[in-house]
């Protein structure tokens, strides 16, 4: 039994993204940062019964382009990477769609090391972003 | 600023979003908890990319942790450092 929230309140009811939408992971793109952000998720959040351990991402859906999520909703982080929905699902990771849209949650087979690397090891190389509203 | 001489408040994930679509954070994980009320401005995110927050609230479900859930306000904070000497609010 576990006490977090569900999260089945924050679901969306919507399509399945399609194999070559655009998945956005911001930085910190490590390993640490990984397990530290499923860890909160899995200490909050509950999904079918069970803590949840997943890690957020940004979706290119109807009306979010890259540039879109990088500016609006990424202008924070210095760093992103990106893959694709479909890249995911056949790695056999779920896509849950929480929140508002282009929220969702990836589901981690745990909060670990290996598993962080694991998930990390289907995107593609670090990126600048080019919208983020920092100084330094 | 390097990197390895900053101190957040609390960290989050500003990717991450909870029950008010807003990232969040838990109090345990805070540096002060006496300082994460409702209303307060943080320090949040991490030591590479740290960013102003506002407490947007402050939650708890049954045996689950203190959950504190963020507004993300705009800009560097480097920036209202700078807005702040340019009025004298701030020295040095």
């Amino acid at each position: 039994m576990s006490h977090g929230q569900p999260i089945e309140s924050l679901i969306r009811v919507e399509t399945l993204p399609h194999e070559a939408v655009v998945v956005i992971r911001g930085g910190p793109i490590t390993v640490a940062k990984i397990v530290e952000h499923s860890l909160r998720q899995q200490a909050v959040f509950t999904y079918r019964g069970e803590p949840m351990v997943a890690i957020s991402v940004d979706l290119t859906i109807e009306g979010w382009s890259i540039e879109r999520i990088l500016r609006e909703r990424m202008w924070s982080r210095s760093n992103y990477a990106t893959t694709t929905a479909g890249e995911l699902r056949s790695a056999g990771y779920e896509l849950v769609a929480t929140s508002a849209a282009p929220h969702y949650s990836v589901v981690l087979p745990a909060a670990s090391p290996g598993a962080a690397a694991d998930f990390l090891g289907h995107f593609g190389p670090m990126l600048v972003n080019e919208f983020r509203q920092r100084r330094r | 600023m390097s990197a390895n001489t900053i101190e957040i408040d609390i960290p989050c994930d500003p990717q991450q979003r909870g029950e008010f679509a807003m990232p969040f954070a838990l109090l345990s994980e805070a540096r002060d908890p006496s300082r994460i009320k409702v209303g307060a401005i943080v320090i949040t995110a991490d030591e590479e990319d740290p960013v102003f927050a506002r407490v947007h609230a402050i939650t708890s479900h049954a045996d689950g942790p203190v959950v504190v859930h963020l507004e993300l306000l705009p800009g560097d904070p480097l920036d209202y450092a700078d807005a702040l000497r340019r009025a004298h609010l701030l020295s040095a």
